[in-house]
């Protein structure tokens, strides 16, 4: 009698045991460029403030998004942000900046709002995603600020092909993107400033 | 040694013949059982087969197995369908005349859903036992569960007036517990009333009698009478549901002692509503009288109250009062009849006096004591009127109106004519109110009240002169510069919340953990919205793979 009994135990754990390792539950976190092991000295150029980033609802979460079709996004759930995005853009373009921009020191709580001599650097980010034909989109608008004058603004977009399959390849195209578009922007706050600076000396 | 030969004798019949004895015996019992051992067999006839299905739809009573539907086919004039169905050895009892059979299927009616179980096992057709001792074998299923399946109680009749339709299968309430069905609504064209056929079960049947009121249950009803609003609020589930309600109203009737039991098929009155049951007064102890009003008074109406000395002694039966043949442009008389009726019941329920005493009592009061009838104010709110009838008339008044001849057999009440009577009096008495208004204190005090209000104006002037003075003593006295101080003090305040303060570096801090605390919680809120029990059950689906771009592969 023992012997039925002990096998159907052992069937039923089995079963258990098989349906319960069906799925994977890992879930993959991703980085851009690292930018939680970074940090960057604030040197001690001349102060511009870096306003938070700001972006569409769907974009600032730890989703990534992916667009599937010709009209069709998703967002990832096991494959994450491993911080909010909004978060994640806002800290890689302070520490990009104060990386290309050495002359200025960047930061948040640099100098404060409002007050008429610091230049106040704003970024509104539109695009940010993988696309199903194997590249990536990044966009965004950018605009600087002093009191209440517009100094310099414009938008920056960004097309990388993905190099190959998964979401690593994903985020390392993202990252390029990303990487790139600072890259341009810092080029265009480096000449915009300037002028500032040139106008500025005139003014004196 | 010589061998002894041994003959067996052969057998007789070989053990292989019990294989055949025994097959032959099962087949017997298989055939008995088929043939023998089988229930009665009845014929269904149902309006359509809907859900029954032959040799599947069971027949069950109590929820107990009795009996299937063996084969099913139309009826020759192929209005109904007839289904045979076979009932269990030993239910003979079950079938009798009085039996009834009716499809169980799922029902969604006012008293709720019921027959969920049938979802799964299909419709079956249920069975209620008769208790007749004469056998049926033939039956007409009903579509619906018959309301009465107890005869235990009372079927009554009601008769209503009222376009107010309740519906078959409606509830019978007594104080709000449900307390019997209505079985069937008909309209009967010749006396033109709704007719309805009520199932009162016991132990509620004992508590109809022949002064019970039975009325339309519609919810919630409003009147204005002639003593004010009167509301009357149901049951909230009769609200929602509508339906009959029953009760012996007290005052219902005035002699309820006389109340009696009734029996099946009694007839009672349906009410339209609770508001509108009226005591019932005996016909043969009332009198009825005619009286004319100069002209038709709006206030007043069939059932307005007729009072004498305080006390209501009728109501007006009719307002006007129209004789048979009566041709009204053919009537060139200004006065309209009004007919009254003084019940003895309203001022009088012992019956110490026959009702032709009080005919004779009321005969004196006209001859001898002037009685004299005139339309009163109930209420000013509702504009109703009633009948005042008063004795030690002025017979010389020039407003009594007096008909000594009989109305078309009513005798008449003289009555008074108020319309210009009215008038006069009302105007009197304003003008006496006019006249008795103390005009010359009024004046006086007016007078008064003007020259508080200059001294007061004077007292304001001076105020005003103080405060400015004090205004210039502050300025004098170099005010000025404390007023500075506290500016500075405020500004000092005031800077602790600036923008480059630690205060507002703090606030922007906590302002930031809070907004990305928000950005946390707001998937997980977005997840609950779309799935309400994912905080439960996972819904982890897989991600698409993101595919590299094709050029590079080929590269």
């Amino acid at each position: 009698m023992r012997l039925p009994a002990i096998l159907s135990l052992t069937a039923a754990l089995a079963i258990t045991a098989g349906c319960s390792s069906g799925t994977d539950s890992i879930y993959h976190y991703y980085d851009l460029d690292g930018f939680t092991r970074q940090s960057e000295d604030a040197g001690s150029g001349k102060p511009v403030r870096i306003n938070n980033v700001t972006l569409p609802d769907y974009l600032d979460g730890q989703s990534i998004l992916f667009q599937t079709g010709p009209n069709e996004v998703t967002q990832t759930n096991r494959n994450r942000w491993i911080a909010s995005l909004g978060s994640i853009l806002s800290n890689s373009l302070v520490l990009r900046l104060r990386k290309n921009l050495p002359e200025y020191s960047f930061g948040e709580s640099i100098c404060i709002q409002g007050r008429d001599d610091c230049p106040v650097l704003q970024m509104n980010v539109r695009d940010f995603r993988g696309i199903y034909d194997g590249t990536v989109h990044t966009e965004f608008d950018w605009q600087i600020t002093r009191g209440r004058e517009l100094v310099c603004h414009g938008s920056i977009s960004r097309t990388e092909n993905q190099n190959g399959d998964g979401y690593d390849n994903l985020v390392e195209a993202l990252n390029r993107a990303w990487k790139t578009s600072l890259d341009d922007l810092s080029g265009n706050i480096r000449t915009c400033l300037g002028k500032l600076a040139q106008e500025d000396l005139k003014r004196k | 040694m010589d061998k002894i030969l041994t003959v067996k004798k052969e057998k007789l019949y070989s053990f292989i013949w019990t294989v055949p004895i025994v097959a032959l015996i099962i087949a017997g019992t298989l055939i008995y059982r088929s043939h023998f051992n089988k229930g009665p067999e009845i014929t269904l006839i149902l309006s359509k087969a809907d859900g029954i299905e032959a040799g599947k739809t069971a027949i069950k009573a109590l929820s107990v197995n009795v009996g299937k539907i063996e084969s099913i086919s139309l009826s020759p004039d192929r209005n109904n369908v007839v289904a045979i169905a076979r009932m269990n050895p030993g239910t003979d009892d079950l079938i009798r005349d009085d039996s009834r059979f009716w499809i169980q299927k799922v029902r969604i009616d006012r008293q709720g859903v019921s027959g969920l179980d049938t979802l799964l096992s299909g419709y079956y057709i249920e069975l209620s036992p008769g208790n007749s001792p004469k056998p049926a074998r033939m039956f007409t299923v009903l579509d619906d569960p018959p309301l009465a399946t107890d005869d235990r109680g009372l079927y009554l009749t009601l008769h209503s007036e009222s376009l107010k339709k309740v519906s078959p299968g409606s509830i019978l309430k007594f104080k709000g517990i449900e307390a019997g069905h209505v079985l069937d609504a008909n309209y009967d064209f010749d006396k033109q009333i709704m007719t309805y056929r009520v199932f009162v079960p016991e132990p509620y049947s004992r508590l109809i009698d022949s002064g019970t009121k039975f009325w339309i249950s519609s919810g919630i009803t409003f009147s204005m009478g002639t003593d004010g609003l009167k509301v009357d609020t149901d049951s909230v589930e009769n609200i929602i549901s509508g339906g009959i309600s029953f009760d012996n109203i007290e005052g219902g009737n005035l002699n309820e002692d006389d109340d009696v039991h009734v029996a099946n098929d009694h007839v009672f009155v349906l009410y339209n509503d609770r508001l509108s049951i009226v005591p019932t007064y005996a016909q043969n102890r009332s009198l009825n009288y005619i009286i004319f009003l100069p002209y038709p008074d709006r206030g007043l109406q069939a059932e307005s109250p007729v009072f004498f000395k305080g006390v209501q002694v009728g109501v007006v039966k009719k307002m006007p009062y129209f004789p048979e043949n009566y041709r009204i442009f053919h009537d060139y008389s200004k006065y309209t009849a009004v007919l009254i009726s003084i019940q003895q019941e309203r001022f009088e329920k012992s019956s110490l006096e026959s009702i032709e005493e009080i005919r004779q009592d009321i005969d004196n009061l006209i001859r001898n004591k002037n009685l004299t009838a005139s339309v009163e104010n109930m209420s000013i709110l509702t504009g109703k009127k009633c009948i005042d009838l008063q004795s030690d008339v002025d017979p010389a008044s020039a407003n009594r109106i007096v008909f000594n001849a009989p109305y078309h057999g009513y005798q008449v009440i003289p009555s008074l004519d108020k319309s210009l009577n009215t008038i006069q009096d009302d105007l009197s008495r304003f003008t006496h109110k006019l006249a008795t208004l103390p005009m010359e204190d009024l004046a006086n005090n007016v007078n008064q009240l003007l020259k508080n209000f200059q001294n007061t104006a004077l007292e304001i002037n001076a105020l005003t002169g103080n405060i400015n003075a004090i205004a210039e003593k502050l300025h004098k006295e170099n005010v000025s510069q404390e007023m500075l101080n506290t500016l500075r003090e405020v500004q000092t305040i005031l800077g602790s919340y600036s923008s480059d303060s630690a205060l507002y570096r703090d606030l922007s801090l906590a302002v930031k953990e809070l907004n990305s605390t928000l950005k946390g919680v707001k998937p997980v809120v977005s997840k609950v919205n779309e799935k309400t029990n994912s905080l439960v059950f996972s819904y982890d689906r897989q991600d698409p793979v993101p595919a590299g771009k094709k050029e590079n592969k080929k590269k």
